[in-house]
């Protein structure tokens, strides 16, 4: 909540959620009131300049990951090819199965 | 109207119009077939993009993980040939050669998230879930490439005749010759009543 002015004094209040629900606690005004007021400034900072890195790391962890992706669908979209290329095909996004005669692949041009 | 087989040399199809190839032969479109046969028999240039594809996403994971350490890279780079060269066994077709080459770079990117997760002692709780994620899709994607391999050897592989089986050595010590000609006797239908 931060803080409140009441006539010529200011007061700072925090915000905490108790329970599922927010509640705004009184800290105290004056010197007690800055002191809460720059402890949680600090604290926030520290978690934004946390959450920044984080970011950046998994960016690099997902830049290094990026051929291996590309890699690994292709690979499967290969083998996938050449099983169906060989007369077989996926049951049910599971085993791979031979096409019973007659039922192989039937021309769509004619 | 009837899908009309696609004029492009094969080697210059994209992944999008070679993914269109597969999913009209698995409806049953036979014009697709040739096209297909062509990218898979003839086509060198499509395995060499994907090879370079592969020492690409390889020497990426490596600096990734060794970083600045060059022995460690070096270390990494004789390791992943070795389980390569294992992964892919004698004459192994392109195929082969290219789902060994993910499996390797598959595992070098578990087991360098196997690692991170068990050094992210302090890190914030965000992180370590999206650390977890990133290592299961990497198991998930290692399982699926051991198991393509496993199916594109158990379904694709020639079957060895008999004649084959006969001709290839044993590795016996002792009686190699009578248990050869206990074998062949088998076939041929005569029992060895001696």
């Amino acid at each position: 909540m931060g803080w409140v002015v009441h006539g010529k004094k200011r007061y700072f209040y925090r915000s905490r959620r108790i329970a599922g629900r927010a509640v705004n606690e009184y800290v105290g005004s004056g010197l007690v009131g800055e002191a809460a007021a720059s402890a949680i400034a600090q604290r926030r900072a520290h978690r934004t300049a946390e959450a920044e890195n984080c970011r950046v790391e998994l960016a690099r962890l997902d830049a290094a990951a990026e051929p291996l992706m590309v890699l690994c669908s292709g690979a499967d979209l290969l083998s996938r090819a050449a099983l169906v290329l060989a007369g077989y095909h996926q049951h049910d996004r599971g085993e791979w199965r031979r096409r019973r005669n007659g039922k192989h692949t039937h021309d769509q041009t004619g | 109207m009837a899908n009309t087989p696609t004029t492009k040399p094969a080697e210059r199809l994209t992944e999008d119009e070679i993914r269109q190839l597969v999913q009209r032969a698995e409806q049953g479109d036979v014009s697709a077939l040739p096209a297909l046969r062509t990218l898979l028999d003839e086509s060198p240039a499509v395995w060499q993009q994907y090879g370079d594809l592969a020492l690409q996403s390889e020497c990426s994971l490596i600096r990734l993980v060794a970083g600045q350490n060059g022995m460690m890279s070096e270390c990494l780079v004789r390791k992943l040939a070795t389980m390569k060269a294992e992964l892919a066994g004698a004459s192994p077709s392109p195929l082969e050669r290219l789902l060994a080459e993910r499996i390797a770079a598959c595992w070098l990117q578990t087991a360098y998230f196997d690692a991170v997760i068990a050094q992210s002692g302090g890190v914030s709780p965000v992180k370590a879930a999206e650390l977890r994620q990133m290592q299961d899709a990497g198991h998930r994607r290692f399982l699926s490439g051991a198991r393509t391999l496993a199916t594109i050897r158990k379904l694709l592989r020639p079957v060895p005749s008999a004649l084959d089986l006969l001709s290839q050595p044993v590795a016996e010590t002792n009686g190699r010759a009578r248990s050869q000609r206990f074998r062949l006797d088998a076939l041929a239908g005569r029992g060895d009543n001696n």
